[in-house]
């Protein structure tokens, strides 16, 4: 039971972190994986990573930078390894219970169109709040890199949606 | 847009949060259930999997078929496949596939085994994927009127070191039947209510559109547009009705109500005897009971900007594509096949200005370029035959390991000694 180890030997209380980051990094990996049941293997594997590598964890940066380090590379895996299907985003997004249609579906569906790349930056920045720095140390890419595809991320958003949202 | 953004989808997601259940799975530490996409299909999949059997092209009748419609040098780097399945009276075959390490390409016929008419020369496949790869696309090649037989290229980017491995290809539902329509509406431009009666449409109220008439109501949170008071009927239309025809402002509105649908799509435009045409900005809404603009995507507001322009020249023509049949079942066949590297040159290391790519290799299949911190933006690759310009098509970008890897296709296999030129922004590389 990971819960078990308590902070008395000064490790990672698990059930706290998934009070914490779950919901966010849950709907991060479906955002990314456009799938739900992927993005709850996703969130559980994140967690098992977490805990078998907490000793590796040297304060380098914030716990929630590490996180979501090891989150962002439990779904490129995923993607690495899974099936990828001719994905309509828009039935993926009806096919979540009580899911409620909104007028932010457009923004919502073009987000999860991006480009893993673009993607990844976009929820950092927007979503988890990572600064460009955090951004660069979770996805072991220069910060330039990261300004750079946060800017075209950006762009394709604002093209995408063609003023819908004040990008 | 960062406090918008994280709102919108704290909001719109709402529902998505850790249940109790995973919570506890979390805690307890248990490991995910390999419930993967794979896992999923391989419980609602036919029953049809088969081994690749090795096989002589020239004894195979839908070889030779399809030979017969491939180009000779495509014919050339095919690999026989001939794996067939069935389901709802529908046969789909895989004939044969040439691959490189991540792109396979694959041609597959389907019959109608209960003569019912679904296969078609409108054949598209709706839902469907290759195992191992992250983005495909697919497209009819043929459709032989004796033998009743569609006959599809599909081509799938993004696989990871494909070379041996089993390929799977999974089909879910296609379409057929389509028919394509171009109409002159029967609308006298000239009689048009200069004043016609509006509803107002809130922001709020829309999923979407494009274009002036989208940007004029995120701006002002509201406009003006037709009161759906009228039902014209578009000939042989029957999913679109008219619901009114007027000018709002100065502009030309037309307004349209459409059935629900599996793709039957359209799109409406000016045109003048000159050939002078004027498309129109759009966005999509519903309307209640009580005739209310609300959030929906049954109707669509055409505007035109008409203001500069003498209507009496013009006329309203619409082109509409119905989809008659919708096909479900699920066809899958996985096969193994070795990849096309006896023909593959690879050069490495090429310094370009603010560019610097680790490797470029030519397949059959296409062009690879690997390199750090490149995008399919900074290049301008350009192929020379030796019978001519080449264009290629179809790019495909993916990262691995810090690397980025860019794919651009070919529709007839590069072999390297039939390549004149090749260049990345205007430096000759080969």
């Amino acid at each position: 039971m990971l819960s078990t180890v308590t902070d008395r030997n000064n490790q990672l209380n698990i059930e706290e972190l998934v009070d914490k980051y779950g919901d966010s990094i849950l709907r991060m990996c479906f955002l990314y994986l456009k799938d739900i049941h992927l993005a709850e293997d996703a969130l559980q594997d994140t967690f098992i990573r977490v805990y078998k590598k907490q000793k590796q964890f040297k304060g380098k940066s914030s716990q929630k930078t590490w996180i979501m380090r090891i989150a962002i590379n439990v779904c490129k895996n995923y993607l690495r390894r899974s099936w990828w299907k001719h994905i309509d985003e828009a039935a993926v997004l009806e096919n979540i219970p009580a899911y409620q249609q909104s007028s932010n579906e457009d923004l919502i569906i073009e987000v999860m169109k991006l480009s893993s790349k673009y993607k990844e930056v976009i929820l950092l920045y927007y979503y988890q709040g990572l600064k460009i720095r955090e951004i660069a140390q979770v996805l072991k890419t220069p910060e330039s890199t990261v300004s750079i595809r946060l800017k075209r991320a950006r762009e394709k958003l604002k093209i995408k949606l063609e003023g819908t949202y004040n990008t | 847009m960062s406090k918008d953004i994280k709102h919108i989808i704290d909001s719109s997601l709402f529902n998505i949060k850790v249940s109790d259940s995973l919570k506890k799975n979390i805690v307890e530490g248990k490991g995910v259930n390999n419930r993967g996409p794979m896992f999923k299909i391989a419980i609602a999949v036919c029953l049809c999997f088969t081994l690749l059997l090795p096989v002589t092209a020239a004894r195979i009748p839908a070889i030779n078929s399809l030979l017969a419609i491939v180009s000779p040098q495509v014919a050339q780097m095919l690999q026989p496949v001939q794996l067939e399945c069935e389901d709802n009276g529908i046969k789909m075959q895989v004939v044969a596939a040439m691959n490189d390490d991540e792109t396979a390409v694959v041609f597959l016929t389907f019959n109608d085994i209960d003569e019912k008419g679904r296969v078609d020369d409108t054949l598209d496949l709706y839902n469907f994927s290759i195992k191992g790869a992250k983005g495909f696309y697919q497209e009819l090649v043929d459709y032989n009127e004796i033998t009743k037989t569609a006959t599809l290229r599909m081509v799938a980017n993004g696989g990871n070191k494909l070379n041996g491995k089993k390929v799977t290809v999974n089909v879910d539902s296609f379409l057929s039947g389509k028919e394509s329509y171009k109409i002159s509406l029967d609308i006298d431009l000239n009689k048009i209510n200069s004043k016609a009666e509006t509803i107002q449409l809130n922001v709020e109220s829309t999923v979407g559109g494009g274009g002036r008439i989208l940007n004029e109501l995120k701006t002002k949170g509201a406009i003006n547009i037709l009161k759906p008071n009228k039902s014209i009927a578009i000939q042989e239309i029957e999913f679109i009705e008219i619901t009114n025809v007027g000018f709002v402002n100065g502009s030309l509105h037309v307004q349209t109500k459409w059935q629900d649908s599996i793709d039957n799509h359209g799109f409406f435009y000016l045109i003048s005897p000159n050939g002078d045409i004027i498309k129109p900005s759009n966005a999509y809404f519903d309307i209640d009971d009580n005739g209310k603009t609300t959030f929906g995507r049954r109707y669509i507001e055409y505007a035109f900007d008409t203001n500069s322009i003498d209507i009496s020249n013009y006329s309203l023509k619409g082109e509409f594509v119905k989809n008659n049949n919708y096909t479900e079942g699920n066809w899958q066949t996985t096969f193994k096949i070795n990849s096309v590297n006896d023909n593959i040159e690879v050069f490495n290391n090429i310094e370009l200005e603010n560019l610097k790519i680790d490797t470029l290799t030519i397949s059959p299949v296409g062009i690879k370029i690997i390199g750090s911190k490149i995008t399919e933006d900074d290049i301008d690759l350009r192929v020379e035959l030796i019978d001519g310009w080449k264009t290629l098509f179809s790019t495909y970008e993916s990262n691995e390991n810090d690397k980025t890897i860019i794919k651009y296709l070919s529709n007839i296999p590069l072999k390297p000694n039939s390549i004149k030129n090749i260049s990345i922004n205007g430096r000759t590389i080969k």
